[in-house]
């Protein structure tokens, strides 16, 4: 589709769910997320999550071991007191072998949930809400709805919420059984295609995914991203990221480009789905506290990410 | 010590039970080996050998130190009322309990657990700092290092380092406090000074983790552009080269469109980038590059330069390692042109594999480098020059030299024997002298004790191979040659066999307790062989009398004599008597161990030796002939066709437990349709063993007849 046209047609869309408008809420949730394997007391993290309401806070992965079982991997090391005042929602995410290869859903969701609430013993963390991410796909669904929902009756038994990511290719299909949803609005493009600008966030490549927002039958928090990351491509093919400066071999002649997101385009974003589910005014989480990212933006832009509507 | 068989086989039966199973021996182990002497995988360093050595001498026990808490050290500690020493040994029973606790697993530790764990590292730390002594000043600075260690304060141990470890005299305890000083510089960016200390201790886990996404074509040339010197660069090359080793040595199993994989795709670019970094001149170590190019070369199958650069290599400067490494894979060109027809001086190729073979270490099961050299290089092209000459002796030979290399020398705990076992797929010698005849064993004998040697080569390789114990030769030939119906001529040579001799092999259990002469279509003879878990028999020993196989020779001698001789009055009897016997002694019969060492599933007849089952056939066609005898030669013929068919399914025989039967092979259906049309036509005269037949039973009731008997 072209440009021109592709704008006529989202202009259109917004005529279109401008009919459809939901209860506006009256105040915003301030929350982010925080991807690390260590909470350290680094000041710039520290006072930016001061200002939130709720943080979500990877505890740890799950993976398979040698054996093909699952196991925790990269529990999150806290080397650093949590903010008293803040909601933390722990979030484990479980890699997608997991799921396609996991004998019993049952006792997984049971693991899970018992080594969740131990962290929060042992780190004096009080929680409403538990998350679990999961990029699963047709052959692991079967699994990950069965673990949702042992999971889900577990932690209504603790008296807890259950919380799963949803990434914007999910929103097509069955609502997964949970309590809520987190809309990943980022690393919608694909960052491997060097004519990919912008793969962190484009509304165009939102757009056809929209339709299904306003009828997906789920309570939704939009997290937006404010990161960047540097690709190496060699010969114009993409050979990774670049975490650090020695992590891939760079050779003379390779392209490493940064792609960052650009502030306009999460506002527009923003503004375009709370548009179409005024709900999603109620929580705006962004993507994410971590060292590395903070580093590279001012409080200003979370503000602005906040502060918009 | 009594040398059992064990009657599993590994191809028909699950071995859910039995973990050990046995695995072939690879000989595909990897060629290039410039750091990291004795591990086939990537691997830390053996601190622990070293380690070891020194609680062996403080405790006067041979191992467990570090079990249970360090249980043995404290309580040895305490013995010796050694306060310093029990107060340090304490330490590093916590230490080892907060390492393994802080492994990932589902149990997470409490706020309680947490806090001791905190509480206890202070405590190491403050014990390591205020530690003043001499005796465990090195104990104490790596205790030091490792409370760092724990809470990952890479600054703390950078410190510790040069204030402390970097001083100490050289010692176990101060490479592994270097170990962990690069575990340190590793994440402070300082990754060329990291992967030095990981070389030159030949940590290959640390090196492979330290250069993950470097492993590649581009990776090695990124790091030579960095710094043409890194000491990544010898794993780097190392592990490309491996890696194409494997890709072309898993070439043969791989699917059509698998075969270009990419490691063969960047190989020729390698290449071509090692040859300019040996003629750019930038790096000190040419030798390493020109062997990596001879190794891909070779592997490619271009033999004649993989030689030139292999050759060119060993003059090239590099460490004394990448030197030998060089030499080592010239060696295995120059055999692998000799294997392709090349001429080539036997002299040189004896003389390499002497190099070789000095830097094995001949008490370990374990080859180490060279020892694997040794292992691909007469595997793959001496023992394949041998056999495209189709010198039987010298490749047999040469299989029994490199069985040998895997054995460690012998002692008063392991005295080596080729084994008689052909299901112990590393038995290779074993299983190569049984594929022989009776007559090329005999030569073989014969070769092996010969004085002169016609090249050095062959004087190198029967050196080596010193197996020569006349009883097991004897033995062998003996069983080859009954095995060959060739009665009168096995027994002067079992004769030479001492019964002790036959007692020990784990066939005398069987020949104790079985009769060849009683027909196993009339008769079961199980016996209890099962193993306890002691690794013991449950069934008593009972010593050997005699050596049944000489009363077997003798008796078919006699038999056959006689049979040739018979007239129609006795022939049909004395042809009876040898089918009993011929089936018993074949694979499928009760008395397997007269012509073979173990009793395999899905057996048949080995293709040098008589096939005793058809031979039994044979006498039962002319038994059948005999009214008297006719009704059991024909359930005899139905029995031995069936086993014929099954191809020795005899699994679930000594445990008495039957299987059932349906007849689906055509001969097997032809003898069991005569022996029902004889029980058609005698209704009143079928014998009690007919009617038990279930099989039978069957068939008779699928063919309508009345049956009750």
């Amino acid at each position: 589709m072209r440009p021109k046209h592709q704008l006529k047609w989202l202009l259109m869309l917004l005529l279109a769910v401008g009919c459809q408008r939901q209860n506006t809420p009256r105040t915003t949730l301030r929350s982010a997320y925080y991807w690390s394997t260590e909470w350290r007391s680094e000041p710039r993290v520290m006072e930016q999550t001061k200002g939130l309401d709720r943080l979500y806070l990877r505890f740890f992965d799950v993976v398979l071991d040698r054996n093909g079982e699952p196991m925790p991997n990269a529990t999150l090391r806290f080397s650093a007191k949590l903010p008293r005042k803040v909601e933390v929602v722990p979030v484990v995410f479980i890699v997608n072998d997991v799921m396609k290869n996991v004998k019993n859903t049952d006792e997984l969701a049971g693991k899970v949930l018992r080594r969740i609430l131990q962290i929060c013993e042992t780190h004096d963390i009080e929680v409403k809400e538990v998350q679990i991410d999961c990029d699963w796909t047709l052959t692991s669904r079967r699994n990950y709805r069965a673990f949702l929902s042992q999971l889900r009756r577990l932690a209504a038994a603790k008296q807890l919420a259950l919380s799963a990511t949803i990434r914007l290719h999910q929103l097509s299909q069955p609502v997964p059984p949970v309590d809520k949803g987190v809309l990943m609005m980022y690393n919608t493009g694909d960052f491997t295609d060097l004519r990919c600008e912008h793969p962190i966030l484009d509304l165009r490549d939102v757009v056809p995914y929209l339709k299904y927002l306003s009828g997906y039958r789920l309570p939704l928090s939009p997290a937006y991203p404010l990161f960047s990351y540097r690709l190496l491509f060699r010969n114009g093919h993409y050979k990774g990221v670049l975490h650090a400066d020695n992590d891939l071999p760079v050779l003379p002649g390779d392209s490493v480009i940064e792609r960052k997101v650009s502030m306009g385009e999460v506002l527009k974003v923003k503004q375009t789905i709370e548009e179409i589910r005024p709900d999603l005014k109620r929580e705006t989480i962004i993507y994410d506290f971590s060292p590395n990212h903070i580093a590279n933006y001012k409080p200003r832009d979370y503000e602005e990410i906040y502060r918009s509507h | 010590m009594k040398k059992f068989i064990v009657l599993i086989s590994l191809l028909g039966l699950p071995l859910a039970t039995w973990a050990c199973a046995v695995f072939p021996i690879v000989h595909n182990y990897y060629m290039m080996n410039v750091i990291n002497t004795e591990q086939t995988e990537p691997e830390s360093p053996d601190f622990q050998t070293s380690l070891a050595s020194y609680w062996q001498a403080y405790t006067g026990v041979k191992e467990g130190f570090f079990d249970d808490d360090c249980a043995l050290l404290i309580e040895a500690a305490k013995l010796k009322k050694d306060a310093e020493m029990l107060a340090y040994v304490r330490h590093i029973a916590k230490y080892q309990h907060i390492c393994e606790r802080r492994k990932e697993q589902w149990d997470y530790p409490s706020k309680d657990e947490l806090a001791l764990q905190k509480a206890q590292i202070q405590l190491m730390r403050k014990a390591a700092l205020n530690y003043s002594g001499q005796r465990l000043a090195a104990q104490y600075t790596l205790l030091l290092m490792r409370s760092y260690l724990l809470d990952a304060n890479a600054k703390g141990i950078l410190v510790a380092w040069t204030m402390r470890a970097s001083r100490l005299p050289t010692s176990i305890y101060k490479e592994m406090c270097r170990n962990i000083y690069a575990y340190a510089l590793l994440n402070s960016g300082r990754r060329e000074e990291a992967l030095a200390i990981y070389v030159s201790q030949g940590d290959a886990a640390s090196i492979q983790w330290a250069t993950k996404s470097f492993e590649d074509y581009d990776g090695i040339r990124s790091f030579y552009h960095e710094n043409p010197n890194s000491p990544a660069l010898r794993w780097l090359v190392q592990n490309f080269v491996n890696n194409m080793q494997e890709a072309v040595d898993d070439e043969p199993y791989m699917e059509p469109g698998d075969k270009e994989n990419a490691f063969k795709r960047e190989a020729s670019n390698f290449v071509a980038f090692a040859e300019r970094v040996v003629r750019d001149g930038k790096s000190y170590e040419p030798a390493l590059w020109k062997t990596a190019s001879a190794m891909i070369s070779y592997l490619n199958g271009d033999l004649k330069k993989a030689e030139e650069k292999s050759r060119m290599a060993m003059t090239m400067s590099g460490t004394l390692r990448e030197r030998d490494n060089a030499r080592a894979i010239h060696l295995l060109t120059v055999t692998a042109l000799m294997r392709e027809g090349q001429p080539f001086d036997a002299d040189f190729v004896a003389k390499e594999l002497r190099f070789l073979d000095g830097k094995c270490n001949p008490k370990s099961f374990e080859l180490n480098y060279y020892g694997r050299v040794l292992d691909r290089i007469m595997t793959q092209n001496i023992i394949g020059y041998y056999a495209k000459r189709h010198n039987i002796n010298m490749a047999v030979a040469s299989r029994g030299m490199c069985e040998r290399f895997h054995s460690p020398a012998d002692d008063d705990e392991f005295q080596y024997s080729p084994g008689n076992a052909r299901y112990l797929i590393y038995e290779e010698y074993f299983c190569d002298l049984d594929s022989m005849t009776a007559d090329q064993l005999r030569d073989y004998m014969a070769f092996i004790n010969k004085k002169h040697y016609d090249d050095a080569l062959e004087a190198y390789i029967l050196t080596k191979n010193s197996f020569r114990d006349a009883n097991y030769f004897n033995d062998l030939l003996g069983t080859k040659l009954i095995a060959e119906g060739r009665f009168a001529e096995a027994i002067p040579v079992l004769k030479k066999v001492p019964l002790d001799y036959v007692d020990h092999q784990g066939i005398s259990f069987y020949m104790v307790r079985r009769d060849y002469k009683k027909p196993r279509w009339l008769v079961k003879q199980p016996v209890d062989d099962e193993w306890d878990d002691y690794g013991e028999r449950s069934s008593e020993d009972i010593p050997l009398t005699s050596n049944q196989k000489i009363a077997f020779c003798e008796e078919m001698n006699s038999l056959e004599q006689r049979y040739k001789l018979a007239n129609n009055a006795t022939r049909s009897e004395l042809a009876m008597q040898l089918a009993v016997r011929y089936y018993q002694a074949s694979c499928y019969g009760d008395c397997w161990y007269l012509t073979h060492y173990d009793k395999l599933y899905g057996d048949s007849a080995r293709a040098w030796e008589k096939d005793y089952a058809r031979q039994a056939m044979a006498y039962l066609d002319v038994a059948k002939q005999d009214k008297r005898l006719r009704q059991e030669a024909l359930y005899a013929r139905a029995f031995v066709q069936n086993s014929l068919f099954l191809n020795g399914f005899w699994v679930t025989y000594d445990v008495g437990e039957d299987y059932p039967l349906t007849i689906s092979d055509e001969a097997w259906r032809l003898a069991y349709d005569e022996l029902l049309a004889y029980i058609r036509k005698n209704p009143t005269q079928v014998a009690d063993y007919v009617t038990k037949c279930d099989v039978v039973r069957k068939e008779m009731r699928l063919a309508g007849m009345a049956y009750s008997r």
